[in-house]
């Protein structure tokens, strides 16, 4: 998800430094193999290091499981969400409040910061924008909470997240594209050291079983 | 009521005990998982494990290939189509007696 991110971003930094009568601009096929290129050249050694790292340090650590037929039909995820929510305590709850405000507060305010300097009938686009900057707030929280309790460091990565996107929201105003390369940078760097340290954390709590007798 | 209650004396009981039971459970959303994993999954000891996953190979309930990966030997269980309808029917027995 982070390196998606990241390429996304790259690519519209790439895309804006080429010449506006560049045959990668201008031709419909070539900015398709532009485009598809630099996400392959991204996204390509990633999926390598993500098969690598299952390969070579999950698998022999905790085990091999291969999803597939049957999960649709168990309702085992289902459950696994319900029994969650249930779970669901009052500190993690007035955190998620917390930082739900704070995000709301800094959303009004930059709406109101922009409002000051767009003309009136400009403030459905940046309404949009906050709604835009919210959307990835919102999206690594909820996956935070659907992975559980053991990460709740995840938490300071979010307000970290937070804090980041009203910074680039204060400094690239009005403009969606202008706003969308720092943003898309931003969180997949936060989401790939997000990652890291989820694999420092297994690597520490894990360790390969010393022999094979089954 | 007690009708209800009296499909519990039916219920099948190669996964009515709660090892099998966890195997079996870990096994159903999956399409195949190694030893190791449910090695991690359920807590056992390798000798426990492997003792119930013989009584449910042998009543066809899970499938067990040995192979290698690499020079690595590698144990891959899958649950059998028997073994899938016995567990449905086993949670089914269950919701129906509680």
């Amino acid at each position: 998800m982070g390196m998606m991110l990241i390429g996304f971003g790259l690519l519209g930094y790439l895309e804006s430094i080429l010449p506006k009568d560049s045959i990668w601009r201008t031709n419909y096929i070539c900015h398709l193999i532009f485009s598809y290129g630099v996400l392959v050249l991204v996204l390509g050694p990633c999926y390598l290091i993500r098969w690598g790292i299952k390969r070579r340090i999950t698998f022999p650590r905790t085990g091999y499981v291969a999803l597939g037929v049957g999960a649709h039909h168990t309702g085992v995820n289902g459950g696994d969400l319900a029994a969650k929510l249930k779970k669901f305590s009052w500190v993690i709850f007035i955190v998620v409040g917390g930082i739900a405000a704070a995000v709301a507060a800094g959303g009004c305010y930059l709406v109101w910061i922009l409002c000051q300097h767009a003309s009136s009938t400009d403030w459905i686009v940046s309404a949009g924008n906050i709604g835009y900057l919210v959307f990835w707030v919102l999206l690594y929280a909820f996956w935070i909470w659907r992975m559980g309790s053991e990460y709740r460091w995840k938490w300071l990565m979010l307000s970290f997240m937070a804090l980041g996107l009203f910074v680039i929201g204060l400094s690239v105003p009005g403009n969606f594209i202008e706003m969308a390369r720092p943003v898309a940078l931003f969180v997949g760097m936060v989401w790939v050291v997000s990652g890291l340290g989820t694999l420092c954390s297994y690597l520490r709590h894990t360790q390969p079983p010393t022999s094979e007798t089954e | 009521m007690n009708e209800k209650i009296r499909v519990i004396s039916e219920l099948d009981r190669v996964i009515h005990e709660p090892g099998r039971l966890m195997i079996v459970s870990l096994l159903w959303p999956v399409k195949e998982c190694d030893f190791l994993y449910l090695l991690n999954a359920t807590k056992m000891n390798k000798g426990n494990l492997s003792s119930h996953l013989a009584k449910l190979e042998a009543a066809d309930y899970v499938k067990i290939e040995k192979t290698y990966r690499g020079k690595v030997p590698l144990t891959l269980l899958r649950l059998t189509h028997a073994g899938s309808v016995a567990y449905e029917k086993y949670r089914k027995d269950m919701k129906a007696a509680f």
